[in-house]
């Protein structure tokens, strides 16, 4: 007995802890593993179907896809940088009037979920829509207003959509320049645009390209803008492919294409995230601002523009359809469900999966975080954020298949829902914990032991309320994308079990806007806390910590 | 907040999906129409029954998918369909369980399985609609196949080729012109540059609004768009001597095998063949009642003034995977 015990402590000497670190190795393994197991799977069920499969879409299929994806996402990307440079430069730089209040006012367009703006341009702008109403009633002839469906409306939707990215990094790029660097270039004489290329553009390069990049991984991951619009990209392929055949493996095929798109990018991305070049700003004086005189109502006029398009129009129409159904009551409002208690039930469908994805990811990524900041060790941590390589029509594709096959118990159910969620946004769960335990200094977690405190109460004491607040951005960070997401869950939501984007998106599908009004503004109230984690993030100090 | 509370917050939201997991003793319908078809029915249907239904609105083909995924443990107890074609299949695959009972016997012997497998309730026809200001009566074309003509190019819509009616409608034109024909038709109708949308409410209103010509739609819904008050007119292709005619095609509901509740699900059988449902699709829908003595909606030509494709029903089902292999070959949308 006495010899066994000291084995025992003479073993637990030797490996210093090794055993603990090994059961952490392998409870991270098995996360990571479960997390990034949808996109293996899906890339090699694609990736084993019959090579005649593959022949028949490469001659009918992928061509065209590939075009009409890859078009969209270099334009959007092109359109996003542009605007997104622009609005950062007018708003840091320029004597912009009121530019105080446009620098948070716009990217809180980010609010709205790009789906709903869609709607909403389509029910504005379309045929028979409340423009070309108002024009009739006006004229009192019909007059033709441009197609919003199509390569033009969607770019424009996505550009309103991905401009933000571009437009806070760029705005914290320019912050952090060294004025002084422009100074010395007019000093030895150079012109205000030689300045802009030669010497502010290739500070801002590595910001830009971040941001475009997003831009362009949120193009080939977005189902609902170009569903709603009538243009055909990868994810509606094969949202149509899972949805209309029985067959799923011409989807899956599709998907590996998707997928090996993705990464891509999102390597190229991580590449170039680590290129920033770093100098000494010694300077803290600000820039003179740039006087825009008689440019100023142009630059106005372009900001408000921006403003109308991404945030009022929306918001005003969701207002003009939810009075109308008020107003005018339809039949059609009883066989919707749109009295207010079943608005509740859907509200709290969404509320229950998105609030269990945040809780549970949270969960899931402390032990991946905790090997990451203390250990260093962050090869298993990538492995995890290989979901958001994935379309949410991906993922519900690859879930279903897996669940179906191994636990057909939760095959549509609840957590195969929120499993979605937790795949797909895994990765902010990921950089919300590991940032909030940078911030531990390991020494202070030792002093507490030190003095006698149990490991609990060390946890409880020090850690916990240190890490605290960067758990809850990123549990709000989670909770809110997963309140607007679409295509998964309309392919795995259970029976009876709608969300307010799932009724808004068959609603607005039948053409019953008066009907998608009142989900949609409440998924708006639902998404203003979004606004405060914004407003942290236009303040990059606040953001990256100390 | 301490840090008990804390934990009994997490546990809430944690454990907060479980009692959300499953609802029980109700019936659940897993169905393939749109949403707004099929909602009064099944309200009518839980007014005078007492039995509570969850609805699950989708694609017919995922959630036929789904049913035979289910297998042998479904959540669904009853399939509806837009298409019976899709029922066959299901039965062909032993997905359903038969039913036959006096009431469902009322609907005539070609519009349901012949084991009782699946019962179809509602009839429609494929028909082209166009926008009455956009086309003169002169103008129209008489047949589905002059719409490969050149003059007709960008000026149609039809709904895509994942949606059951469209499937349905292209294996009856294989069983009766063959696979090598409607395969050139199909790509003759892309090369026209002829738009697919994402489903028939789509086209109809497309069509209502004028922003295309011709949509190719199933005949309710040239009424539904009449009675939205769009300038619409309708025309039956294909009914010379020698042509070949309309598909008729019915929508239909089946009790899927293993279901736990049978009894509700044969009692929703039965409600749908009464003489009140069928009123119910005829009246609020334009559909054909199929209960004989049930009128059709004022307005709706009745089907024995149509000359209809010599096409079972039960073929669609079995020709079924062969023509989603010819459409994804075609590649239309």
């Amino acid at each position: 007995m006495a010899f066994s015990q000291a084995l025992a402590r003479r073993t637990w000497a030797r490996w210093g802890g090794a055993p603990r670190r090994a059961l952490l190795t392998l409870t991270v393994g098995s996360i990571a593993g479960a997390i990034a197991l949808p996109l293996g799977v899906t890339f090699w069920y694609g990736v084993s179907a019959g090579p005649a499969l593959w022949a028949t879409l490469w001659h009918v299929r992928l061509l065209p896809l590939l075009g009409n994806t890859l078009a969209l996402a270099g334009a959007v990307t092109a359109g996003s940088l542009l605007l997104g440079v622009l609005l950062a430069w007018l708003v840091e730089r320029t004597d912009l009037p009121g530019r105080k209040i446009f620098g948070p006012l716009l990217t809180a367009t980010l609010v709205i979920p790009c789906y709903l703006i869609a709607i909403w341009h389509v029910s504005f702008w379309g045929p028979g829509g409340l423009l070309a109403r108002g024009l009739e009633a006006i004229f009192s002839a019909s007059v033709s207003v441009p197609s919003i469906y199509g390569f033009l409306g969607v770019w424009l939707i996505l550009v309103m959509a991905t401009y933000p990215y571009v437009y806070t990094l760029a705005r914290a790029a320019l912050r952090s320049l060294d004025p002084q660097l422009e100074e010395a270039a007019r000093s030895l004489g150079a012109r205000r645009l030689t300045i802009f290329t030669r010497v502010t553009l290739p500070l801002l390069a590595p910001a830009l390209a971040a941001g475009g990049l997003l831009a362009a991984v949120y193009v080939l991951s977005d189902y609902g803008v170009v569903a709603a619009l009538r243009y055909e990209t990868f994810t509606t392929a094969i949202y149509k492919q899972l949805t209309g055949r029985y067959d799923q493996a011409p989807a899956a095929a599709l998907s590996t294409v998707l997928i090996a798109l993705t990464v891509l990018l999102l390597v190229v991305q991580q590449r170039l995230w680590g290129r920033g070049r770093h100098y000494y700003k010694a300077s803290q004086k600000a820039l003179p601002l740039v006087r825009l005189g008689p440019w100023k109502w142009i630059a106005l006029g372009s900001v408000g523009l921006v403003l109308l398009l991404g945030l009022l129009l929306p918001v005003g129409v969701s207002l003009y359809w939810l009075l109308e159904g008020l107003v005018r009551s339809n039949p059609s409002a009883v066989l919707w469900g749109a009295s207010f208690p079943d608005l509740l039930r859907y509200a709290w469908h969404s509320l229950v999966s998105a609030g269990g994805a945040a809780s549970l990811g949270l969960l899931l990524a402390w032990p991946l975080a905790y090997r990451a900041v203390r250990y260093g060790q962050r090869g298993l941590t990538r492995l995890a954020q290989a979901g958001q390589a994935l379309p949410g029509v991906l993922i519900a594709l690859a879930l279903a298949f897996l669940l179906h096959r191994f636990v057909p118990s939760l095959y549509f159910t609840v957590w195969a829902l929120i499993g979605a969620y937790i795949v797909r946004f895994f990765s902010h769960a990921l950089q919300a914990t590991e940032a909030g335990l940078a911030r531990v200094p390991v020494r202070l977690e030792e002093a507490a032991r030190s003095l006698g405190h149990p490991t609990l109460s060390v946890w409880r004491r020090v850690t916990l309320p240190l890490v605290a607040p960067s758990l809850a951005a990123g549990w709000t960070l989670i909770f809110l994308n997963a309140l607007r997401e679409l295509p998964a869950t309309l392919l795995l939501r259970p029976p009876g079990f709608d969300t307010l984007p799932v009724r808004l998106w068959i609603a607005a599908g039948e053409g019953f806007y008066a009907q998608a009004a009142g989900p949609a503004l409440l998924l708006i109230v639902l998404s203003l806390p979004m606004l405060y984690l914004l407003r942290v993030g236009d303040r990059p100090e606040v953001r990256h910590g100390d | 907040m301490s840090l008990v509370k804390r934990s009994l917050l997490l546990a809430v939201l944690l454990l907060a999906p479980t009692t959300l997991a499953q609802p029980s003793g109700e019936l659940i319908i897993y169905s393939g129409r749109s949403e707004p078809l099929i909602v009064p029915v099944i309200r009518l249907f839980q007014q005078q029954t007492g039995v509570k239904v969850t609805l699950q609105s989708g694609s017919a083909t995922a959630l036929a998918n789904l049913v035979l995924q289910e297998q042998p443990n479904p959540r669904a107890d009853v399939f509806i369909a837009n298409d019976a074609g899709t029922l066959e299949f299901l039965k062909l695959k032993g997905a359903l369980q038969p039913y036959i009972s006096e009431k469902t016997r009322a609907i005539p012997e070609q519009f349901r399985a012949r084991d009782g497998s699946w019962l179809g309730v509602s009839g429609r026809s494929r028909v082209l609609m166009y926008n009455t200001k956009l086309l003169k009566p002169e103008e129209l074309p008489t047949s589905v196949f002059e719409l490969t003509d050149p003059k007709w190019k960008n000026k149609i819509a039809m709904a895509t080729t994942r949606n059951e009616s469209v499937v349905a409608w292209v294996t009856a034109l294989r069983l009766t012109k063959g696979d090598e024909f409607t395969k050139e038709y199909l790509f003759k109708l892309k090369a026209n540059g002829i738009v697919t949308l994402n489903g028939h409410t789509d086209v109809r209103k497309a069509v209502g609004r004028g922003e295309f010509p011709l949509g190719l739609v199933n005949h309710y819904y040239y009424h539904l768009e009449l009675r939205d008050g769009s300038p619409v007119g309708v025309l039956y292709p294909d009914q010379g001597p020698t042509d070949l005619g309309v598909l008729v095609n019915a929508a239909g509901a089946a009790i899927v095998k293993n279901a736990k509740r049978t009894k509700e699900a044969q009692l929703f059988l039965d409600f749908l063949a009464s003489p009140q449902a069928q009123k119910l699709f005829a009246e609020l829908n334009f559909e054909y009642p199929l209960l004989p003595g049930v009128p059709t909606a004022p307005g709706v030509r009745s089907l024995e003034t149509i000359k209809l494709m010599p096409v079972r029903l039960d073929e669609l089902g079995k020709e079924l995977e062969k023509t989603l292999k010819l459409l994804d070959e075609v590649g239309l949308g």
